[in-house]
């Protein structure tokens, strides 16, 4: 009896041996096998299950998954290599609450590294839980005090909205050699949040010295430089980032924002846009863009404008500036009624766009219609003194001419 | 081929050869002269002390040489002038561009904030007199006819506070025949409404600065119809001009829909500016909005500040170009001939060229004499000069050389305006200070002295001007159109003394004349409604024209 019971157990944890290394070798057909055996002759083993839900995950079972990591974290909650391991499992399929909460139970137990902590951090932030995060970082910043942990801490004190917390954990990240990028990147962003714009130039500049091939960095520049009204030197830090990753879509929003500021640089934001617009020739933005940036130049060519205005309506109806961009340009060629149209619409989605009343008001003019041109002046007056007043509010600062 | 390029590069070589320097069409020389204008800056950045800066151009004692007045600011707790530096001042012009202090005697040191100078000979006694624009009170100077001027401002009736809003701070004044009876009546600017014991506090990093208008409550402008007998009578609610009060930095004059009246525009501070058309009979109706005047084309309200009122294109319709701060643009709007102007700041390459740029004061002149109208623009921007401020307070002037048909060229160094430190600059007028044919500048900045550009631009161009006295128009023939044609091209201009930023500039009409020595025709559209013809006018020269008495 004694032989038997020993015999079993070894086959036992032989299919478990047996089906951790088909998992290891990708082999999910056989893994499941061995895995399923082994789950059937201890049903009450933690190892098993964490090894079943990683094979029926590989599987395309979720559903099985989760059920078998269900059962995981019911027979092995309080062994530190389950709870890790159901971390790490949650992490990969996304849910990350539940991987932040396993980790911290992994991280709490005694004699737990301080690279446990950092990682509860991670996945506590990652999980929007910034308290939590701010709390393991700390832990484990009284084990480890390394930069990564530094600006771990940094970010947890941005997220929890404690940025004056926050900016000399990232200073201290983006300072420390050797710092990647990212830290730099963050620090500079973080400094822009905190509207120090002076300090965020300083430290992106020198980011973009170090890491001249990052995106992220010369994104955060011209970011920076837009704040700062440094719009020449915004609209070449854009043009960079579109040349070092030109997926990235930010810049050519902000490109669009500043068209006029640039100058001999109008060429090529309009190429920028014409090519991201032939990447993706279903998004109705770079479309908008494209023409929003031929509008800027000095003799603009109208037919094209309209073309790539009414396709870009196409693309997308409901988009505002499309509709007031060709409002207006219908309008300066006289087409009175069509530019009606056009800006009602984009007063229709966007009533708070001051600009189109005031262009509709001058169209209603045109067509006599006196009493609607008297109106949406009226709406544009209204909405520009709104506007003017909220830019007064004491929080606004600074408050001198800008 | 090759052969022969090599060896004409080792002949120039040999000689020392350099290929010339880009030579600027337009070009000054910058001449010194001792006024410094002081506004009695505070720490507490109360608003007129970033604000002043008129100057005027005129011929005080009619010996044909241009003079210059500026006008200064004041201690701004009193609005008095408590010291010396604060005095306005007027130089005398020897004829050869060297200038005499004749304040003292000409009596137009002033006692208060002063701001713009309005130049015009309001009584037809062939002497031109001026007006001062101040913080809360205006000065009408009459020109005595021997050096002197006595302050009639009382007599006149232009010292009453406002019965609403009390004392104004005007910026400038215009002088217009608002009615076609041969006498100049006076618009006046005013600009918000300011108090200095309820200054608004506005802060910067670095500490306090200049506030944005938006803190301070709009204020009317003024009409005041001249009576003919030295009094004029307050006509600012019945002419319509009162039921727009607004933050006004400027006016011009200009008939832009040639029905024989003088309209007015008004850039306002971070409002819509206004077009004052003039109905006849003294009253007005606002039509920017309608006429496409009214804001940037792209319904951005803009800090308006200074403008000129004359045709740019040559095409016999006055335009408009005004200026404001840095990221705003210097917006040229062309008048479509129908009564309504074209946003053109973009076409004309002005809008690129000027955002980065805050200026004050345009003036519309030919300085290079090619027949095409440039406009100068003073700059330099309201604020303080914090060490962060990125787009920078203390500016150069630019000239922006129109290169033909309303495009523009942009000149800064190239012009020489560089030679001087940038400034905070306000006011600009403009005359031939020499009589070499060449129109010159002279500029005032915050807290530095005044500058005085000669104006040394290359190239053998033609010009001619004209001075003209009205008999049964205004003795300065305000509002006179004066059409010249030569084998060039046809050209418009019209008389108006005041324009840019609070200043004045009364010297006689110019125009650049190119290669042409001479003029095929003149026409005069004296604003009686007198036409009168010249056939084959030399140039080179100040032609005399009286008007007929029909």
């Amino acid at each position: 009896m004694i032989l038997a019971t020993a015999l079993f157990l070894m086959m036992q944890q032989d299919d478990l041996r047996q089906g951790l290394a088909a998992l290891n070798r990708n082999d999910p057909l056989h893994a499941r096998e061995y895995l399923e055996k082994a789950s059937k002759a201890d049903p009450q083993n933690a190892i098993v299950w964490v090894a079943l839900a990683q094979t029926y995950l590989k599987s395309g079972q979720k559903e099985l998954a989760v059920e078998s990591v269900r059962r995981a974290g019911q027979f092995g909650a309080e062994t530190p290599a389950v709870q890790h391991a159901l971390a790490l499992f949650y992490a990969g399929i996304g849910d990350m609450a539940e991987a932040a909460q396993w980790e911290r139970r992994f991280a709490a137990a005694p004699g737990a590294s301080a690279q446990t902590a950092a990682n509860a951090a991670a996945l506590s932030l990652e999980a929007g839980q910034a308290d939590e995060a701010i709390k393991w970082a700390q832990t484990a910043l009284r084990g480890e005090d390394s930069l990564a942990v530094h600006h771990l801490l940094g970010k947890a004190y941005e997220a929890a909205g404690q940025l004056e917390r926050a900016l000399p954990e990232l200073q201290r990240a983006a300072e420390g050699e050797p710092t990647p990028d990212v830290f730099m990147a963050d620090y500079g962003q973080a400094l822009l949040e905190h509207r120090d714009f002076a300090d965020a130039l300083t430290v992106l500049e020198k980011g973009r010295q170090r890491f001249p091939k990052d995106p992220q960095l010369a994104l955060s520049y011209g970011v920076a430089c837009y704040a700062q009204r440094r719009y020449a030197d915004a609209v070449s830090a854009f043009l960079e980032t579109i040349r070092l990753d030109a997926t990235i879509e930010q810049p050519y929003v902000f490109l669009g924002k500043i068209t006029e500021h640039a100058g001999d640089r109008l060429p090529e934001v309009v190429a920028a846009d014409a090519a991201w617009e032939r990447r993706a020739p279903d998004n109705y933005l770079p479309v908008f863009l494209h023409g929003k940036a031929l509008l800027a130049s000095s003799a603009p060519d109208a037919a094209e404008i309209e073309t790539l205005l009414r396709r870009s309506i196409k693309l997308n109806e409901a988009f505002w500036e499309s509709h007031m961009e060709l409002g207006t340009l219908l309008s300066g060629q006289g087409k009175w009624a069509e530019a009606q149209r056009e800006l009602s619409r984009s007063i229709e989605l966007n009533p708070g766009e001051a600009r189109s009343h005031y262009d509709l008001a001058r169209v209603y003019l045109r067509l006599g219609k006196t009493d609607q041109a008297k109106a949406e002046r009226a709406e544009y007056e209204r909405l520009s003194a709104s506007a003017e007043s909220a830019r007064s509010l004491p929080t606004t600062s600074p408050d001198r001419r800008e | 081929m090759r052969a022969t390029i090599t060896a004409g590069i080792v002949v120039l070589a040999a000689l020392n050869w350099h290929a010339p320097a880009f030579q600027s069409p337009i070009h000054f020389a910058y001449r010194p002269i001792p006024f410094t204008l002081e506004t009695s800056e505070t720490p507490e950045r109360h608003a007129p002390e970033t604000m002043a800066g008129g100057v005027a151009i005129f011929d005080y004692n009619n010996d044909g040489a241009l003079d210059i007045f500026f006008t200064n600011g004041a201690d701004i707790r009193t609005l008095k002038k408590n010291s010396p530096k604060y005095s306005n001042r007027l130089f005398s012009n020897d004829g050869k561009g060297h200038f005499t202090d004749v304040t003292e005697k000409a009596g137009l040191a002033g006692d208060g904030y002063d701001m713009g100078a309005a130049v015009c000979d309001y009584d037809n006694d062939g002497y031109k007199d001026l007006f001062v624009a101040g913080v809360h009170g205006n000065h009408l100077y009459h020109n005595n006819g021997n050096g002197t001027f006595t302050d009639v401002t009382h007599q006149a009736g232009l010292d009453r506070p406002d019965a609403e809003y009390g004392p104004l701070w005007s910026v400038a004044g215009l002088w217009l025949d608002v009615n076609n009876d041969g006498l100049p009546d006076l618009f006046v600017v005013n600009y918000l409404a300011w108090d200095f014991a309820h200054e608004p506090v506005c802060t910067a990093p670095g500490g306090r600065d200049y506030c944005d208008p938006k803190f301070y409550k709009k204020t009317p402008n003024q009409l005041f119809l001249n009576n003919g007998d030295g009094t004029f009578k307050d006509i600012s609610a019945e002419s319509g001009i009162r039921a727009h009060p607004g933050k006004g930095m400027g006016a011009a004059a200009a008939d832009y829909d040639l029905d024989g009246s003088m309209d007015i525009f008004v850039p306002n501070d971070k409002l819509e500016n206004f077009l004052f058309h003039n109905k006849g009979g003294g009253k007005f109706e606002e039509v920017a909005f309608e006429a496409g005047a009214a804001l940037r084309e792209d319904a951005q309200m803009i800090s308006g500040m200074g403008l000129d009122f004359r045709d740019i294109d040559n095409d016999g319709y006055p335009d408009i170009v005004y200026v404001a701060l840095d990221d705003e643009t210097f917006p040229v709007l062309r008048n479509t001939g129908k009564g309504e102007f074209a946003d053109v700041t973009r076409a004309s390459g002005m809008s690129t060229l000027s955002l980065p740029m805050a200026g004050y004061s345009p003036t519309v002149y030919d300085f290079d004499n090619d027949g095409w109208k440039d406009i100068f623009v003073t700059r330099g921007h309201v604020e303080v000069m914090l060490p962060e401020r990125h787009g920078q307070v203390e500016q150069p002037n630019t000239v922006f050389r129109n290169t033909g048909g309303m495009k523009f060229a942009a000149l800064t160094a190239e012009a020489g305006l560089a030679a001087q430190a940038p400034r905070r600059h306000r006011g600009s007028a403009v005359g031939d200070l020499n009589g070499d044919g060449r129109v010159d500048i002279v500029t005032t900045a915050i807290g530095a002295p005044a500058e005085i550009w000669m104006n040394d631009s290359p190239g053998l161009n033609h010009w001619i001007e004209f001075q003209l006295e009205g008999t049964k128009s205004t003795r300065d023939a305000l509002g006179a159109r004066i059409k010249v044609v030569t084998h060039g091209g046809t050209q418009y201009n019209h008389v108006s003394f005041n324009f840019g930023y609070a200043s004045s500039s009364a010297g006689p009409v110019h125009f650049g004349l190119g290669a042409d020595k001479s003029v095929e025709a003149v026409e005069i559209r004296w604003p009686s409604g007198i036409v009168q013809e010249l056939k084959h006018v030399a140039g080179d020269r100040i032609v005399r024209v009286k008007e007929p008495r029909q």
